[in-house]
């Protein structure tokens, strides 16, 4: 897994919970790495499972609300760092209908070793689409964190709802009713919880 | 307080030993990623070198395809393609350029072929480029044709080109040229000429080849025209330099043109006149040379044109052999020269034999056999050959063809006997039926002298070889007195009558020529006019 995912993770931590809960974070998951994590490099999946396990038991919450709460920073990063593309997006169902076709082509460009997961769009009318979610790693928070703060940039509600499948989840994402920051539903986060390993 | 300090502390010092870990690893990797960049760009820049070398290739190919497109492979000089885009550009300059001219030679190596045969192929390459360089030079040093700055946009460097085997093209643009356009063009014919007499090898020998030109010079006030037309006019100019005994400068003229508008009027009428029937024999008689009796004709071909007028082969016979319709005139001529022949003997007209003139070309041909006519209707058929067509050593196939028109019972007459290098075995080898002595022992016979004599022993070595002698020729009575003395057995010729129609010779074949009677007294008006082209 890219570096950048570390690092990004351990300066969530540290936004959200302080340097305090980081270095405790890192001391109580004894990751093989030290917790000396860089950009450039790669480490193994496992050592950030090992990290979110870790934090977990020292914040109190749930691993996939964690990992949410992440992947919905995740985005804000993403969109700063990144911000052509999404130079041709108008709304967030526009948006996520072009991760696998453009986003995740252009990553492949920049970074041809990434894994990135596969989200399989399927349009249901001009304000819903689904989307089916494939990875060989249990994040299916992160990615419905990562709706989270497309629809947060956008300033859209979105109603999210997803269900396990094989490998995956299948996601229906439809502008919602609710104010700008949504939240997934419960179920969508019970299905994604089922797609982590306990740590 | 000491122990959250301390604790804090700790800390902050793990936390900046992580990042100075972090920053440690960057800078690896970094320097790894540094290093593989650095492999990529060399092996890119090989890549890029091999590209642009690749890219220098292709273009010098493409460079010197477009050369030898428009470049003789051998001289290097321009090629008949480049030759057209000169004279397109000369068009072009031609019509703004009020007192201009252009000038074209046609220039033909006289004796390339017998050096090319003594030097083999690398030498006469090696003379054809010594060639070109002459003209080159000669092109390069004509002060008349060199365009100067000054002269703005209407002007035209000279250009020399091979237009294939031994044959090249000195062409130029001379502005402002007056009335001295047709003097220029002549005098660089002449250098043409004078640099092509004696060319060198390149182990220093000298060869003399000489070279013949034809030259047409054109005037704007005389559109350009059809560019095959201006080399067609050049080509007739060497022609005749080269008739006129090589080595020469002719400038297509008046005359000229009207040979050449002459030929194009047969080009464009001979087919159809031949399809429609429109060349057909004319007959001169053969006669006893004792009884003066008519006991054969000679079938000549004659073209009756639309106008009337009738055209002797000499008139037509070049142009068709150019169109390649030489086979189809000898077929016309045998086949109508047999149906008058069966039709005058249907009216109880007996005319023991007639006579066509076959070309060496329709003597080659294998289909001449198949397509004589049936037997019986091909009774009396002689097949007239030139001398200089049955030389010594008559080849195998044309022995067989002999004997098989033998057998078929057309017999062989070779005709003009004397004018070549005929000997007795050649007779003997090629056993023709009858021999006949070209006009040109007849003219100075007398009635006394050795001519008279050498030609009482030529037919008597062809009587002794059972092989008949005919006379042709024969002009005075004198003439028929000592051939008929001397043993000839048949006289053709104007004493007795010129080449006349069917229609002529079938009134003829009714009145006979008897005793010393000549039938000239008797010509139509059409038969005098004909005879007299």
């Amino acid at each position: 897994m890219k570096g950048v995912v570390f690092c990004e993770f351990v300066d969530f931590v540290e936004e959200r919970f302080g340097y305090d809960v980081v270095d405790a974070m890192i001391i109580a998951a004894d990751p093989p790495s030290g917790g000396v994590y860089t950009a450039v490099g790669r480490y193994e999946f496992a050592e950030l499972a090992m990290l979110i396990g870790a934090l977990s038991t020292i914040v109190g919450r749930p691993g996939p609300d964690l990992i949410f709460a992440f992947g919905r920073r995740l985005f804000g990063r993403l969109v700063e760092t990144h911000p052509h593309f999404l130079e041709d997006a108008r709304d967030p169902i526009d948006f996520l209908e072009s991760v696998e076709g453009r986003i995740h082509v252009e990553v492949k460009k920049l970074y041809p070793d990434a894994e990135l997961p596969t989200l399989t769009p399927t349009r249901l009318g001009a304000n819903a689409i689904a989307l089916d979610y494939g990875s060989c790693r249990p994040l299916g928070a992160l990615c419905l964190g990562l709706i989270d703060g497309c629809a947060a940039f956008f300033g859209v509600p979105l109603d999210v709802e997803a269900e396990p499948r094989e490998g995956g989840l299948r996601i229906v994402v439809r502008r919602g009713s609710r104010t700008a920051t949504s939240a997934a539903s419960s179920a969508a986060m019970s299905a994604a919880s089922s797609t982590l390993v306990e740590v | 307080m000491a122990g959250v300090d301390s604790e804090a502390l700790a800390r902050a010092l793990r936390r900046a030993e992580r990042e100075r870990a972090a920053r440690r690893s960057a800078e690896s990797l970094l320097e790894e990623k540094s290093r593989a960049l650095f492999v990529v760009n060399t092996r890119l820049e090989k890549a890029n070198e091999a590209l642009v070398d690749a890219l220098a290739s292709a273009e010098t190919a493409t460079a010197l395809n477009r050369r030898l497109a428009q470049s003789d492979p051998l001289t290097g000089l321009a090629n008949r393609r480049r030759l057209f885009e000169w004279l397109e550009r000369a068009r072009s300059a031609f019509g703004g350029c009020g007192g201009c001219a252009i000038g074209l030679l046609h220039a033909d190596l006289d004796r390339f072929k017998n050096i090319n045969d003594a030097l083999g192929h690398l030498g006469g390459d090696a003379i054809l480029v010594a060639a070109a360089d002459a003209l080159r030079a000669v092109a390069d040093g004509a002060e008349a044709l060199r365009v100067s700055q000054a002269d703005g946009d209407c002007g035209l460097a000279p250009i020399v080109a091979r237009m294939g085997g031994d044959e090249f093209v000195v062409a130029g643009f001379l502005r402002d040229a007056g009335r001295d356009a047709s003097n220029v063009f002549a005098e660089l014919g002449e250098r043409v000429t004078r640099a092509l007499a004696r060319l060198a090898q390149p182990d220093g020998s000298e060869w003399a080849v000489g070279a013949s030109v034809g030259l047409v010079v054109r005037r704007p006030d005389a559109p350009l025209g059809d560019l095959d037309e201006l080399l067609g006019e050049a080509d007739l100019a060497l022609y005749r330099s080269k008739a006129r005994g090589r080595g020469v400068v002719t400038a297509f003229d008046e005359p000229l043109r009207m040979e050449a508008e002459r030929k194009r009027a047969i080009r464009a009428s001979l087919p159809g006149a031949l399809r429609a029937g429109g060349v057909a024999p004319y007959y001169q008689p053969q006669v006893d040379a004792r009884t003066h009796r008519i006991v054969g004709a000679e079938a000549l071909a004659r073209w009756r044109r639309e106008d009337g007028s009738v055209a002797p082969p000499a008139a037509f016979l070049e142009v068709a052999r150019e169109l390649g319709l030489l086979h189809e005139i000898d077929d016309a001529i045998c086949s109508a020269a047999l149906r008058d022949l069966n039709r005058w003997r249907a009216a109880g007209l007996d005319l023991p034999k007639v006579s066509v003139n076959v070309s060496a070309a329709r003597l080659a041909d294998p289909r001449l056999l198949s397509g004589l006519a049936p037997a019986e209707d091909r009774r009396g058929l002689c097949f007239e050959l030139l001398e200089t067509m049955l030389l010594d050593d008559v080849d195998e196939p044309t022995r067989e063809r002999l004997d098989a028109l033998d057998e078929a019972g057309v017999r062989i007459e070779i005709d003009d006997f004397g004018s070549g290098h005929a000997s007795i075995i050649g007779l003997m080898r090629i056993r023709p039926s009858r021999i006949k002595l070209d006009r040109g022992l007849v003219r100075p016979l007398r009635a006394r002298g050795a001519q008279r004599e050498v030609l009482r022993s030529i037919v008597e070595i062809a009587h002794a070889m059972g092989v008949h002698v005919t006379a042709e020729g024969v002009e005075t009575f004198e003439q028929a007195s000592i051939l008929r003395e001397i043993g000839v057995d048949i006289l053709q010729g104007y004493a007795f009558s010129p080449p006349v129609s069917a229609d002529r010779f079938e009134r003829l074949l009714r009145q006979g020529f008897g005793g010393d009677d000549f039938g000239g007294d008797d010509l139509d008006d059409d038969d005098v006019a004909v005879n007299a082209a």
